[in-house]
């Protein structure tokens, strides 16, 4: 007969078991996968050959690689801080005794679940060099040389970020929300007999408090940052040139266009690596900020 | 109680387990489609003992897919032929993807472009076919420019060729002359600006390019004679300079709203404030298509000239492409199959293809009648003179071993020249460049 304990532990392991073996099955075991075929070179039907680190040698000259991880980096430092900022921002307005706060909230969420596709052609739609609502606008108040959004060499990327907040940023003001509505109200309520302001409640109360909820939202910023991809083949199909090419866009063209699986893998663990030291460094960073 | 809260949670969990079991086997036959998740699975007739599956694009649009497989299907009752489409917009990447790995989730699948049939012959899933059984006297050049190392790997269903398309409303009210079946490139750019009218709201422009990278290239090669798989790209700095003085001066639209927005090309065309556009005899069959179900209502009077020509060369090079019929190696029916490639590619599918006024491969005088009489096709004799006086096809991508490198760098050289990252002289040199490290 197994001890009561053994038995508890088996009924929680198969409670696990069905995610963990598709898991396994579908995520973890194509993972390892791919880490070994970065060590080798396959189109997918002739043979796979080990070729070593040589897919890492032509990674350090593909100018396009590096143009990729650039692209990335600048897109994810710019995607993170504003969207978390506004995304708090809204959230402390919204949270206030403000008329008709549901109809707001629910249309600063709507974005994040409508069709990302829909969303992207209607983007663009509204951003068209040509015929677009933003382009009218700027020409009636005067601007000259208007920008051409997505076809433009310089406002691409800003067009691609400004689409990514905006279609996030209800997603991370409902969790802001939620942390909001978390902070005791006493803290509040001896803060103002203390004599405390505005923006000394924000400063002392609210951020300290909201901490856990902003480390767990800029950590998902980043992850899903670095991992961009549908919306800048919606926007702008990593153009023009290369200026919107983020990494996960590389890795597709090379695998799937020209069929070089195994330089992709191993750019895709390029890509992993990354990932994986950012979050360790804010892992450690909440830790001694937490510590301080 | 307890016994039953037991039995209970031994139930869900059982539950929890068939239903992800069943979730696996759906998610597994999910992850084999992923590739096909846009397809539509067109099921021509049912019975029969040998099923073909048959990869083809634009199941809806392209019409003479189902005809050709229905055909067939009257005459060999013995076999059924499912139509899979894999969509238009990415064919050579969903196929290359459904047929890695040496599995045949197709018997037949028809090839769009020479960089799709030379990376799928090297990665050895198309079968030779017996060039035994193939009757060349019907295909003419067409079928020899596709041989690879001497062997047959496809055989042509469509032969298209490039002509110069133009709106005769554009031209009346410009009053300028309809193009001949002789002009230089010098005295197109010039027709071209004439017909353009930049007034806000009411544009009209000259030409159309669609955003392919052989629309210009192709260009200098056919009217310079060079093979693009060679290097050596310098004779397309006029080509490019000349096409990017029309982008700047809105004779044509801009190369980067194009990609952006999607255009198109008969849907440029269509609006009906194009003059002029160089496109291949596909869009004739799409055009009238189009215009018969009401789609374009601006666009009245149109028809063909031929392809304008260098200075000093005569009239009648053209850039061109095909579409081919292959078999899958890993088929399991292969005979029945080469069979079926034989009908399509051979003269039995180019008769159908004809009667939808799409160019076949197998190209005869009469096949050219059959084509000439389609409803809505242009048959004034300038455009038949102009169809009829192709002499010389350069391929948009030549078949040759390095086709697939060269064609990745002519794509990514001909986005950074046309959305302007690079002048024409750099993306040529940047062009140049990266040919001549391919051959270390």
């Amino acid at each position: 007969m197994l001890s009561r304990k053994r038995k508890k532990s088996l009924v929680a392991y198969s409670f696990i078991a069905p995610n963990f073996i598709g898991f396994s099955i579908f995520t973890l075991g194509p993972v390892i996968y791919a880490f070994i075929l970065a060590f080798h070179s396959w189109n997918g039907n002739n043979p796979i050959e080990f070729v070593g680190l040589e897919n890492f040698v032509i990674m350090g000259s593909d100018s396009r690689f590096w143009a990729a991880l650039k692209n990335t980096i600048v897109y994810t430092v710019s995607v993170v801080p504003v969207t978390m900022m506004l995304a708090l921002g809204l959230a402390l307005l919204l949270n206030a005794k403000v008329m008709g706060k549901e109809i707001f909230r629910t249309i600063v969420f709507f974005p994040y679940v409508a069709s990302l596709v829909a969303c992207a052609a209607v983007w663009n739609i509204i951003f068209s060099p040509g015929a677009g609502l933003v382009n009218i606008i700027l020409n009636a108040l005067g601007v000259e040389n208007l920008p051409r959004w997505a076809a433009d060499k310089q406002w691409a990327m800003f067009t691609v970020v400004a689409f990514s907040i905006w279609k996030d940023v209800g997603y991370y003001m409902i969790i802001y929300l939620a942390g909001l509505q978390g902070i005791s109200g006493e803290l509040y309520e001896a803060a103002s007999l203390d004599g405390a302001g505005g923006i000394q409640k924000f400063r002392y109360i609210t951020w300290p408090q909201l901490r856990p909820t902003t480390f767990f939202i800029v950590i998902m910023l980043t992850i899903n940052g670095f991992k961009i991809y549908d919306r800048v083949m919606l926007i702008t199909e990593g153009g023009p040139g290369t200026e919107t090419l983020v990494l996960v866009y590389h890795i597709y063209d090379k695998a799937f266009k020209s069929s070089q699986f195994g330089y992709a893998s191993a750019m895709a663990i390029v890509l992993f690596a990354l990932v994986l030291i950012v979050t360790l460094v804010q892992f450690k960073g909440e830790k001694k900020y937490a510590n301080s | 109680m307890r016994n039953q809260k037991r039995t209970l949670s031994l139930l869900l969990i059982m539950a929890i387990v068939m239903q992800m079991l069943a979730g696996c086997a759906a998610g597994k036959n999910e992850t084999q489609a992923a590739g096909t998740e846009n397809a539509e699975k067109v099921i021509v007739a049912d019975g029969g003992k040998t099923e073909l599956k048959w990869a083809v694009w634009s199941a809806d649009t392209q019409p003479y897919w189902e005809p050709i497989a229905k055909e067939y299907m009257s005459r060999n009752p013995n076999v059924s032929i499912e139509i899979i489409d894999l969509g238009a917009t990415d064919y050579s990447t969903a196929l290359a993807t459904q047929l890695a790995g040496n599995k045949a989730p197709f018997d037949v699948v028809a090839i769009k472009d020479s960089a799709s049939y030379i990376s799928l012959i090297t990665k050895g899933v198309l079968m030779q076919l017996d060039d035994s059984k193939i009757n060349k006297d019907s295909y003419g050049e067409t079928l020899d420019v596709l041989t690879w190392q001497d062997q047959y790997y496809t055989l042509p269903l469509r032969s298209d060729f490039y002509v110069m398309f133009y709106n005769k409303d554009v031209f009346d009210k410009a009053g300028v002359a309809y193009p001949t079946n002789d002009m230089t490139f010098e005295e197109y750019d010039a027709m071209v600006k004439s017909l353009t009218d930049t007034t806000f709201g009411t544009e009209t422009y000259g030409t159309h390019y669609h955003t392919w990278n052989f629309c210009i290239q192709g260009m200098a090669a056919a009217g310079e004679d060079r093979n693009t798989l060679e290097g050596d790209y310098e004779y397309m700095k006029p080509y490019y300079d000349m096409v990017l003085e029309q982008q700047r001066e809105k004779v044509c639209m801009d190369y980067s709203t194009l990609k952006t927005s999607g255009l198109h090309y008969t849907g440029a065309f269509g609006q009906g404030n194009i003059g002029t556009m160089l496109m291949g005899t596909w869009a004739i069959g799409t055009l009238i298509t189009r215009i018969n179900e009401g789609q374009y209502p601006d666009l009245q009077e149109w028809a063909v000239a031929s392809y304008p020509h260098k200075e000093g060369t005569e009239s009648g090079s053209t850039l061109g492409n095909f579409v081919g019929m292959s078999v899958v190696k890993a088929s399991e029916h292969v005979e029945i199959a080469e069979d079926f490639v034989r009908f399509a590619g051979g003269e039995e599918g180019a008769k159908i293809v004809a009667s939808k006024g799409y160019m076949p491969g197998a190209m005869s005088d009469d096949t050219l009648e059959v084509v000439f009489s389609v409803p809505g096709f242009p048959a004034d004799e300038q455009s038949k003179e102009a169809i009829l006086n192709v002499k010389k096809i350069y391929l948009e991508t030549p078949i040759g071993e390095n086709c697939v490198e060269v064609d990745q760098i002519l794509t990514t050289g001909h986005d950074y020249i046309m959305t302007g990252v690079m002048t024409s002289d750099e993306g040529i040199s940047y062009m140049n460049e990266e040919f001549t490290k391919l051959k270390k």
